[in-house]
């Protein structure tokens, strides 16, 4: 593997870091703790991680100066971005964010059109909750036809198991992830299988940090993407160092279950030709559009300034680790078991 | 004694008014001060805030100037109120069941010290509970729809309502009581003549927390499950990142909130002078 470890910016003095995970520390950021464990500290910083209350609330935490770096699933970035947040991504890490709906394993939903007339439980602060009209559309179903529950995260999966609704929208990373630990097989059905290309977590900043101090920048973004490539190579180390940094995570197997699957699925959507072609970290410039032009339609009001692709992500950093084929194969493998949830 | 020698020469002091000038406005303005003082306060802290939101460009979505709030809410006012009504008749709903239930409750701990004994510290350990945190429990419990809502909103504003009438029962005037049962007056008696009217403004004072209490309940419960509702409406708002849609939709909550205890005042007013004519 090319992944050797990356030369190191000179950050000057050790220095804390305050960073924001998009969500609960759960599969899909062992990656983040892997860094602070490994791949951080020999740059010189000391990484704060802060756990977050979905993509939106950490993008405004960054903006305002609460934490400096975060984690920030693309499409929310960019709708923050739309909306005059002076934020960037300095990297993208997978490639699919698994937004979709959901269904249990025995339901009559099938296809997305078995969803006219039934009862979907969202969250309304999620990031796929806003895309869904989009969804409809690609695959020809009336939203209206939808009789649509806000519920918290707290409960969502569970109105789902308990069939008090029908099906939910969701990351199915997490949600899937989240069932299937409890013994509960879920299907989805994904907005990208709709042609609905959505890139999952961006490393997200302050454009003002990369400006003032981009040497910090690339520590941070180098030892993440590090990390990244650790966790992909030692799914079992990354594993155990994670259960270390967050300890609730080593309680009970149902516990060590959701994060190794979560992990997994994870890094299903990392398993994908922008990764294999251009290295780890690349954002897809043509995916950026595609998913700004549905901001600008679905949640922008008509004439509002759409943002420039420059000022959403930069590739500056990124396509440093790239695997090889023999290594690719490995993960492919590895993570095939999850194909029937993802596909 | 300071106190006692500095009254008088106030009162003998008392500023003498020029003949033929109309009346100093001062005791006027005195009068009027309850109103315009908290009045130019929050216009005072308004213009502030605009004025800090434009010069430090602070974008809309983190802190919107009051103008555009005052704008969303021209512009989205029949959709808040279209999601005030189910939000305010859960309210009700909720306030209702919590004040029969408290004072029920309240009645009974206070004529039975068995009973008294075994759930007075009981609600006081249950009122020390962060409630909030077993808010999603009402969904597990009793499903999404509104009587989780309703249920989780009695739930956090029955409290206040069981403790100040268990306060105002116990606390009623002994020689009242004394003088009932000596004229051969029944419980049932001395309870309506006696200890409810003492109790009146404890209860009162109760309920008003409790009506407060029972919009946040519901606001809560609409964060957890919902599909109408100004807590719905917000959590709509917060997904697009219209933020100053979320502040407007705030101020109708602030002022259901504010009509709905002027309503509760209203009626302890009635009430007392009701009991007041007797």
């Amino acid at each position: 593997m090319s992944a050797a470890l990356l030369p190191m910016p000179a950050v000057a003095e050790p220095r804390n870091v305050k960073f924001t995970l998009a969500w609960l520390a759960q599969g899909n950021f062992v990656y983040v703790f892997v860094a602070r464990a490994k791949t951080m500290k020999p740059r010189g910083i000391d990484l704060e991680i802060a756990r977050g209350f979905g993509s939106m609330a950490s993008a405004q935490g960054i903006a305002t100066g609460q934490f400096e770096f975060g984690i920030v699933a693309a499409p929310p970035l960019i709708l923050s971005v739309a909306k005059d947040l002076p934020l960037i991504a300095l990297a993208t890490c997978d490639y699919d964010s698994t937004m979709g709906v959901g269904a249990l394993d025995d339901s009559p939903i099938l296809k997305p059109q078995d969803l006219a007339g039934k009862k979907v439980a969202s969250v309304p602060t999620s990031g796929e909750f806003p895309f869904f009209p989009a969804y409809a559309e690609k695959v020809g179903l009336d939203a209206k036809s939808i009789e649509f529950v806000h519920v918290d995260n707290k409960v969502l999966e569970r109105v789902l198991m308990e069939k008090q609704v029908d099906a939910i929208t969701s990351f199915a990373l997490g949600s899937a992830s989240t069932m299937l630990s409890k013994g509960v097989s879920s299907r989805w059905m994904l907005y990208s299988a709709a042609g609905i290309r959505n890139h999952g977590q961006t490393v997200a900043t302050q454009r003002k940090t990369l400006e003032t101090d981009p040497w910090l920048c690339e520590a941070i973004s180098d030892g993440l993407l590090e990390a990244l490539a650790y966790t992909l190579s030692n799914p079992q180390d990354s594993l155990e160092l994670f259960r270390k940094e967050v300890p609730e995570m080593a309680l009970n197997p149902s516990s060590k279950e959701f994060a190794r699957i979560g992990l997994g699925m994870w890094q299903h959507g990392i398993d994908r030709p922008e990764a294999h072609q251009h290295g780890l970290g690349w954002s897809d410039p043509a995916a950026f559009t595609e998913t700004t032009d549905l901001v600008m339609r679905y949640l922008m009001e008509p004439g509002a300034k759409r943002p420039d692709p420059e000022a959403i992500f930069t590739n500056r950093f990124a396509s440093k680790i790239k695997l090889g084929a023999p290594e690719w194969a490995d993960i492919r493998a590895r993570v095939s078991e999850f194909d029937k949830y993802l596909s | 004694m300071t106190a006692e020698y500095s009254a008088v020469p106030r009162i003998a002091i008392a500023p003498a008014r020029p003949a033929g000038k109309p009346a100093l406005t001062g005791p006027r303005l005195s009068q009027a001060r309850p109103v315009i003082l908290p009045l130019m306060t929050a216009a005072v802290v308004l213009l502030v805030w605009q004025i800090v939101v434009a010069v430090l460009r602070i974008p809309a979505v983190i802190l919107p100037p009051p103008a555009e709030i005052g704008y969303e809410l021209w512009r989205v006012l029949p959709v808040l109120l279209h999601h005030a009504v189910p939000t305010t008749l859960d309210s009700l709903m909720a306030f209702f069941s919590a004040s029969a239930l408290g004072v029920g409750v309240a009645i009974v701990i206070t004529y039975s010290p068995f009973l008294r004994d075994m759930l007075y510290p009981n609600l006081v350990l249950f009122q020390l509970i962060p409630k909030v945190a077993l808010a999603p429990l009402f969904v597990v419990w009793l499903g999404i729809g509104s009587q989780s809502r309703v249920a989780f909103a009695t739930f956090v504003s029955f409290f206040p309502v069981v403790i100040s009438a268990a306060v105002g029962f116990a606390n009623v005037e002994c020689s009242a009581l004394r003088l009932c049962r000596s004229l051969t007056a029944s419980e049932w008696q001395c309870f309506t003549i006696v200890r409810f009217p003492f109790a009146l403004p404890a209860i009162f004072s109760g309920m008003k927390i409790a009506m407060t209490m029972a919009v946040i309940g519901v606001i809560i419960g609409e964060f957890i499950s919902a599909q109408a509702g100004l807590g719905f409406y917000i959590l709509y708002a917060s997904s697009r990142m219209e933020t100053a849609v979320i502040f407007a939709a705030l101020f109708v909550l602030c002022v259901i909130g504010v009509a709905l205890f002027g309503a509760v005042a209203l009626a302890e007013e009635l009430v007392r002078r009701s009991y007041g004519r007797r």
